[in-house]
């Protein structure tokens, strides 16, 4: 039975012999049948909620009434005047800047000194990718400790090798909050990272990059010209994934200083879930939510087109 | 029509009418047992004690059962708002009373008028009218205050009397004090803001002194006035810019948390803290062996004088569709019996806007100032302000917190600020119901 059911769809060549709708269903039927779970759950928790984000974008439902008063375009016209979203978007932008090249860069660096397995390869490896086994909430108030200005690690330090003009309030002023938390974000990303290229260069070829040493190429050339092109794949996957995270990027933000101070930290992402259930403006919130989307959608797409002209 | 069905038929509907609950009901009971279903936002150490007063109303009523359910606040009003728009929500709920959060359940009508309940049980001879005004939304009341809080300034008085120091009465005595008890090595006021709600307090305190209680009713309550005066200027500036550069609080104020300027205060490195009643407890218990005493903030010169902001923390509400009305009104009428509030200002230890027989209780000194205040407001002898933020639209709210924070950051002005408010103000009470 299940021989029969599967070998259409490993044949799909044999379409072609079969025509009409009804020829179609008896050959795929067990196809479908076994995609049915899968796309029955992606229905009730993708499309599903998706179709209604964008039905609730073109109403101002506040979240209790009953009826959720059909507003047509006035969400989406309120987002060009609407200061605090520029100034979110702007964040944002900063954040998935820094937030994937800080991470990218010394998750590789830190995956290339320990390529060759030095001594203490194991102790290094846990150690560096601890911090993506904790929880945000945790890191946040980990990080909300360490930058705390009465008891914080870093201020005593600072002021312990007369560095004291430089101690501040971190997550307190406006100009340095941001890259404050960063910090704390790249940090728990890079662990990520560090062991994804940890097995992307364990496919990395020796042979090539002794070749390269025998025709003379210095360490970075080696780097530059013969690892680097043979992580294409990894580095595209990491840098998707943190481009997309970077922009709904939530939770440490929203626990170490919930978007302040003073809006200074506000996220697309945080700007959006405070709509939502702090001014109780769902239909506002679900329009904020669809140009988080949007964005992503298409950071995702550019990034993804320019490697493979890059590759071609 | 029975009849002419088969047996098995029948027993099908037989059994079907019993899933859907309705043979009960066929069969008559005679007394009907009633299952209350109440959400509150007790959390805390609090909350066995809730779990007893609510025990104590099931044993007065028998056929009672109470089922309760306890949130944080964000969680509450996440699943309120969604529980009660479908209809699947709780018979009583204690939930804040602002317009963001009562108000819109109001504006829904899914939440029911208590004026009967309040005149079946004489509540307005009881509770504090202030209170019950603060949980009256488009002039009907909807709620039945609980906790009622008073904002002042605590003050360490064993240091101040080890040092030699004089409790600064106006805001010109307090700029000197903060001059001399940082000449001591004491940070004179304690004061964190990195949630920004925390200068929400801080505002409510100095602009019911510049514009006095009475026009800081009909701003709030019948929207005449405006919050864009240089009275509320003179306010913003005061404890905002010049208060600051006095060198009054500790330095970073928008990095510290509310809870690590109490710390300050506990640990005796701030000699005040400018806060709520609801610290009051906590201050007992962090500084056992510390005097303290709260007072109303200094007065700033020009003002109507030093008040006491007022606020209701959380009432209790009705649900509009719960099935079982009389006993949820009479368990309201029980939550604020004599008897029970003796149990909460005991055994919880709120404060109360009704008039308590404390003397049977071990209530400490500070405590007891509180609700000598309360109870002077409820005899109609004292005259409270309010608390701004608990009867504000959430944009004026939001307003208040990013802007204070701006402030404080030295990147804004007061008349900057004042005009800001003014404008959420206007925006908020167009979305949102008036108090």
């Amino acid at each position: 039975m299940a021989q029969t059911g599967f070998a259409p769809v490993a044949d799909p060549a044999r379409r072609a012999t079969t025509g009409g709708l009804s020829g179609h269903w008896a050959k795929y039927r067990a196809g479908y049948l076994f995609v049915l779970p899968a796309f029955l759950l992606y229905a009730v928790f993708m499309i599903y909620p998706f179709a209604q984000s964008i039905y609730l974008s073109f109403t101002d439902w506040n979240g209790v009434e009953a009826t959720k008063g059909f507003v047509g375009f006035a969400n989406y016209r309120r987002l060009a005047g609407d200061d605090l979203l520029w100034s979110s978007l702007g964040h944002t932008l900063i954040w998935v800047a820094v937030g994937t090249i800080v991470p990218l860069v010394v998750g590789l660096a830190l995956a290339m000194l320990l390529w060759r397995r030095p001594r203490g390869f194991t102790l290094f490896r846990t150690v560096f990718f601890m911090p993506q086994v904790l929880s945000s909430v945790v890191i946040a108030i980990v990080w909300g400790w360490i930058y705390n200005p009465i008891f914080g690690i870093l201020n005593r330090g600072l002021d312990g090798i007369g560095l004291d003009a430089l101690s501040r309030g971190w997550l307190g002023d406006p100009d340095v909050a941001l890259f404050a938390v960063l910090a704390a974000s790249s940090w728990a990303e890079t662990g990520f990272v560090f062991v994804v290229f940890l097995a992307g260069l364990q496919n990395v070829s020796r042979d090539l990059l002794e070749a390269a040493m025998l025709d003379g190429a210095n360490a970075w050339q080696r780097f530059r010209n013969v690892t680097v092109p043979q992580l294409a794949n990894v580095v595209n996957v990491v840098t998707a994934l943190l481009l997309i995270g970077g922009f709904s990027a939530f939770d440490i933000v929203f626990a170490m200083t919930g978007g302040g101070p003073a809006n200074a930290t506000e996220l697309i992402a945080t700007y959006t879930y405070k709509e939502a259930f702090t001014q109780n403006r769902i239909g506002y919130a679900a329009t904020l939510s669809l140009v988080i989307t949007v964005i992503s959608l298409v950071a995702s797409v550019v990034f993804i087109r320019l490697r493979e002209r890059g590759e071609s | 029509m029975f009849r002419s069905r088969s047996p098995r038929a029948t027993a099908a509907l037989v059994l079907l009418l019993a899933l859907l609950g309705v043979a009960p009901q066929m069969a008559g009971s005679a007394q009907e047992e009633v299952t209350l279903r109440i959400w509150d936002q007790f959390t805390g150490p609090e909350s066995e004690v809730v779990d007893q007063i609510y025990e104590g109303f099931a044993e007065q009523n028998p056929d009672v059962t109470i089922e309760r359910e306890s949130f944080g606040t964000d969680e509450m009003r996440q699943t309120l708002n969604a529980a009660l728009g479908s209809g699947t929500g709780p018979d009583v709920i204690l939930y804040d009373p602002g317009p963001g959060y009562a108000g819109i359940l109001v504006d829904a009508g899914l939440l029911r008028p208590l004026d009967d309940l309040a005149d079946q049980f004489g509540w307005r001879d009881r509770i504090v009218e202030s209170a019950l005004l603060g949980t009256t939304i488009d002039g009907e009341l909807y709620g039945l205050p609980l906790t009622t809080d008073i904002i002042g300034l605590y003050a360490n008085q064993t240091l101040l009397a080890e040092e030699g120091l004089q409790m600064p009465e106006t805001v010109e005595q307090l700029v000197a004090f903060c001059g001399q008890a940082s000449e001591k090595g004491f940070i004179p006021i304690a004061f964190g803001d990195s949630e920004g709600w925390p200068a929400f307090h801080q505002f409510s305190m100095m602009s019911n002194q510049t514009i006095g209680p009475e026009a800081m009713r009909r701003l709030l309550y019948e929207n005449e006035g405006s919050w864009d005066t240089s009275e509320i200027v003179t306010a913003i500036k005061t404890f905002f810019v010049d208060l600051q550069e006095a060198g009054c609080f500790n330095p970073d104020v928008n990095a510290i948390s509310y809870d690590d300027a109490n710390s300050l205060f506990y640990t005796g490195q701030a000699l005040m803290t400018p806060t709520g009643s609801w610290l009051a407890n906590d201050i007992q218990e962090n500084m056992p062996d510390q005097e303290v005493s709260l007072v109303p903030f200094p007065q700033i010169a020009g003002s109507q004088g030093r008040v006491w902001p007022s606020g209701v923390g959380s009432a209790y509400f009705v649900s509009a569709q719960s099935a079982h009305q009389t006993e949820a009104g009479q368990l309201l009428d029980y939550l604020v019996s004599p008897e029970t509030a003796q149990r909460w200002v005991g055994e919880a230890r709120f404060f109360l806007p009704l008039q308590v027989d404390t003397a049977a209780l071990e209530i400490s000194p500070l405590s007891q100032s509180v609700l000598d205040v309360l109870e002077s407001a409820a005899a109609g002898q004292t005259q409270l302000g309010y608390n701004v933020d608990v009867l504000a639209p959430p944009e004026f709210n939001d307003t208040m917190l990013n802007g204070f924070q701006t402030i404080l950051a030295g990147d804004k002005t007061p008349e900057q600020q004042a005009a800001d408010l003014q404008a959420a103000w206007e925006a908020g009470i167009q979305a949102t119901p008036a108090p």
